[in-house]
């Protein structure tokens, strides 16, 4: 879903009852947000941390985004009991390439 | 008024436990339909209902990244729930309701129950609560991408 004026816009993706939303118009956030609550039962979470299982963690500074899934790799481990008898070992990524 | 082709489609409770953060634990039931075992015929545009793709997904938060933007994120109760029906669908009693409201043995049988809300489970609830949440957007003054669009 997309909405547009001028040089302001306002992006919402729907993924079934997962909303996010971007938008460089910050009266437009307000309605959106008090709009949607009227009209249905909602959860405002904040900023974004956890979005169908991808983590997004940002550093705002440097303007970096990094897409993880952390959490769903330890959950793997945990299910097959490897989360404690194993050691962590760095992989072969240029970390420069990374960021 | 009752729509005598329409088949019944027949219920079921999920129990689940949940462990919250504070160590409690909390006992949540839902009613859902078997809609697996639902011999209605529906159309294709009575079923299907779209969701965001991966790209869009990506598009979004690099948008973000790129003017240095927050991104919200909203999460809707019981989504399917605010579906509004728009043909008949009937269920079967659901187990422990006549119990419940002190009804005799028979009323299991005797009786089927009309649905008000799209439940979880049916054939048609992922399009009733898009095709709700697509008339709450357009009344937001929102389109949907062109590039991508939502058959409706």
């Amino acid at each position: 879903m997309l909405y547009l004026t001028g040089s302001k816009f306002a992006i919402v993706l729907v993924y079934v009852d997962d909303i996010i939303l971007t938008t460089n118009d910050d009266e437009k956030l307000q309605e959106i947000k008090i709009k949607l609550s009227q009209e249905f039962e909602t959860t405002d979470l904040g900023e974004v941390q956890k979005f169908l299982g991808m983590e997004i963690y940002r550093d705002r500074s440097r303007k970096l985004m990094v897409l993880h899934q952390k959490s769903l790799i330890e959950s793997i481990l945990k299910k097959f009991y490897i989360d404690e008898n194993c050691r962590t070992v760095s992989t072969p990524i240029l970390s420069t390439d990374a960021e | 008024m009752i729509d005598k082709n329409a088949s019944i489609v027949s219920p079921r409770w999920l129990f689940k436990v949940k462990n919250e953060a504070n160590n409690k634990i909390r006992r949540k039931s839902r009613l859902v339909a078997r809609g697996f075992a639902d011999s209605n015929f529906y159309d294709i545009d009575e079923t299907y209902a779209p969701v965001a793709g991966l790209v869009d997904i990506r598009f979004l938060i690099a948008t973000a990244n790129k003017f240095d933007l927050n991104i919200y994120h909203l999460d809707v109760k019981t989504a399917f729930l605010n579906g509004k029906l728009e043909k008949k669908v009937y269920i079967k009693v659901p187990e422990g309701l006549g119990e419940w409201l002190g009804k005799d043995k028979n009323f299991d049988q005797d009786y089927i129950l009309e649905l008000l809300k799209s439940i979880y489970g049916l054939k048609v609830s992922p399009k009733r609560w898009f095709v709700r949440f697509d008339k709450a957007m357009k009344k937001l003054r929102f389109s949907s991408y062109p590039f991508q669009p939502c058959y409706i």
